[in-house]
């Protein structure tokens, strides 16, 4: 009977009931996709962590954007410490298309370590590479799409021409992306001196840290990462990325709240009369106070559901765009996030009708029906 | 049984009324009592302090040995939905809420589980068989669903407040033959009117006149 009575009661002025649950949808859309995107990133940050092999990266300047400062006979030798497998990693960025439909990387395999390259990718089409001395290439699928190539075509890297062997992708988004080369070849085509990073696979997974100090220590004037280190690192950086996406949807969240505050206030004093009346027949004040309160929380739950379907659309239209132009999804919609909002919503329903309720329950029963 | 004993309530803080001056007075069950009086004689008002609607300046309500004035607040809106009914003059339905709904209201506010077969039976006593929404009834049918909801579950007491103060001549007198009905099985029926024709119908009349009983 009481949901009966707060699930009508809001339902007796429709318009309102709509006008005002839109708005509080707006509001939760707004907050569900922002948000979504720092889910969205920290999945593919455990994606691609899960798919990096490399436990210990040795690079210079900052660790979001380093700059080629490794010299190349630093790989050898940090593989003279036998403290695992070296890779030397090659990356640049490189527009694609003229004019440019986008960016690939290109990224160079290492025939001399055991792991080749940086991530497991999935052949789509063709073989993989075989010869570090031969001029083949592999191309994500993206580029792929963007550019029209298939297997056999040829792709310019700098001053070396590449025929296609094969079509790639990954989880991670970063092979789909990729142009994926011999690390000899594309170090000898741009002339490069210093390459990107040294990564190590230590033989003992469970030894990274220690093996991480050892290379601290003996390369002092280098930044030595692990793959654990580099995870919290990105993690801090989305948690503030967080902060602030969730300070822009608070502008809409407030707006809301108040929105709810003045269609709860307007909807008490329409209807002090049907409180007094309903106390007079043997309604405790609590009871019209959790009435009001339960009201305000229903449309702020309704607008949560309609918000939260309005995010999903949002984040697929996100999600589409994102993966035309990059070649992943970065926006999700987890459960956390959802449960977020939900008290979010909850929250503003609170705010929004507390006040609202104890003006409700603050007359008397005579002054309340005096009221119509 | 239910006794005022010494019933006093002023309203105003510069100009003061009083609408209550130490009003006694015993109600035995099984019996209609229609309270008279001009607009202004306190009559709405002493109806209010007797149903513990109303809180009185001094004096107080007995049900039985039950002072109803020494229980809190909640406990005395609890007390009223146990033993009291309550017929107010604009029928006061739940706009949003169909008769059937409107009625079984009372077991949720009493705290008992919604008897949907006892709300039905009250309405098709009181002649209601159809089941909408308030506005679609005539006056007469509102208040006939009004004081469904006041008897649904079994108050000792039923208070009515000018009932037929918005009714036409024949609804005004089917309600009295209504509340006379309740009396007669038993229950305390006590209405405020101004209608004398229809105060005679009931067993005692009680004459209010600026707040006191001018003759039981």
């Amino acid at each position: 009977m009481f949901l009966t009575l707060a699930a009508k009661s809001i339902t007796y002025k429709p318009l309102r009931f709509i006008l005002t649950i839109l708005g509080l949808a707006v509001a939760i859309a707004g907050l569900v996709s922002l948000m979504s995107f720092g889910e969205g990133a920290r999945k593919a940050i455990r994606r691609g962590l899960e798919a990096y092999k490399p436990r210990i990266l040795i690079y210079r300047g900052d660790f979001f954007m380093p700059t080629p400062l490794v010299p190349i006979e630093m790989a050898d030798s940090v593989k003279k410490l036998g403290v695992g497998d070296v890779y030397r990693l090659v990356r640049i960025a490189k527009p694609i298309g003229f004019p440019p439909k986008g960016m690939a990387i290109v990224i160079g395999m290492d025939f001399a370590s055991r792991i080749r390259f940086i991530e497991d990718y999935t052949l789509l089409e063709g073989r993989d590479l075989t010869d570090s001395l031969k001029r083949e290439a592999l191309i994500g699928e993206k580029v792929a799409q963007t550019l029209g190539y298939s297997i056999g075509d040829t792709v310019e890297v700098g001053k070396g021409k590449y025929v296609i062997v094969g079509i790639i992708k990954s989880p991670s988004g970063i092979s789909t992306n990729a142009i994926v080369v011999p690390v000899n070849l594309l170090i000898r085509d741009y002339d490069f001196r210093n390459i990107l990073a040294v990564s190590v696979v230590p033989e003992n997974i469970e030894k990274t840290d220690s093996i991480a100090q050892v290379l601290k220590e003996r390369f002092p004037d280098y930044q030595v990462q692990t793959t654990q280190e580099m995870a919290r690192l990105t993690e801090s950086m989305v948690a503030i990325g967080d902060i602030i996406r969730f300070a822009l949807s608070a502008i809409a969240l407030f707006v809301a709240t108040v929105s709810l505050f003045a269609i709860m206030a307007i909807t008490v004093q329409e209807r002090t009369w049907e409180f007094g009346v309903l106390r007079a027949l043997g309604g405790t004040r609590r009871l019209i106070f959790n009435l009001v309160l339960a009201q305000a929380i229903l449309i702020s739950i309704l607008g949560w559901v309609l918000g939260i379907v309005l995010g999903l659309i949002i984040i697929k239209i996100i999600n589409v765009v994102a993966y035309q132009k990059l070649g992943f999804e970065f926006a999700t919609l987890t459960l956390r996030l959802g449960l977020f909002s939900l008290l979010i919503a909850i929250g503003i329903g609170i705010a929004g009708g507390f006040f609202p309720a104890l003006t409700a329950v603050r007359k008397s029963i005579r002054e309340a029906i005096g009221r119509i | 049984m239910l006794r005022a004993e010494n019933l006093t309530k002023t309203y105003g803080t510069k100009v003061k009324t009083v609408a209550v001056d130490g009003v006694s007075y015993t109600f035995e069950p099984g019996r209609c009592y229609a309270i008279v009086g001009p607009s202004g004689s306190g009559k709405t008002t002493l109806l209010y302090l007797l149903s513990a609607i109303e809180t009185p300046d001094s004096g107080t309500v007995y049900f039985g040995d039950m002072d109803l004035f020494a229980m809190g607040e909640d406990e005395r809106a609890r007390f009223r939905a146990r033993h009291f009914g309550f017929v107010f003059q604009h029928f006061y339905l739940i706009p949003y809420l169909n008769a059937l709904e409107n009625v079984a209201v009372r077991f949720y506010l009493k705290g008992d589980k919604v008897d949907w077969g006892k709300a039905r039976q009250a309405l098709e006593r009181l002649g209601i068989d159809e089941i909408k929404k308030p506005y679609e009834y005539s006056g007469g049918q509102q208040q006939r669903i009004a004081i469904a909801r006041a008897i649904v579950t079994d108050p000792d007491v039923l208070f009515a407040d000018e009932p037929t103060g918005n009714l036409d001549s024949k609804n005004s007198r089917m309600v009295f033959d209504i509340l006379r009905e309740i009396a007669s099985e038993g229950k305390t029926v006590i209405v405020a009117t101004h209608d004398i024709e229809l105060a005679g119908t009931c067993d005692t009349i009680i004459r209010l006149k600026d707040g006191k009983i001018a003759s039981p």
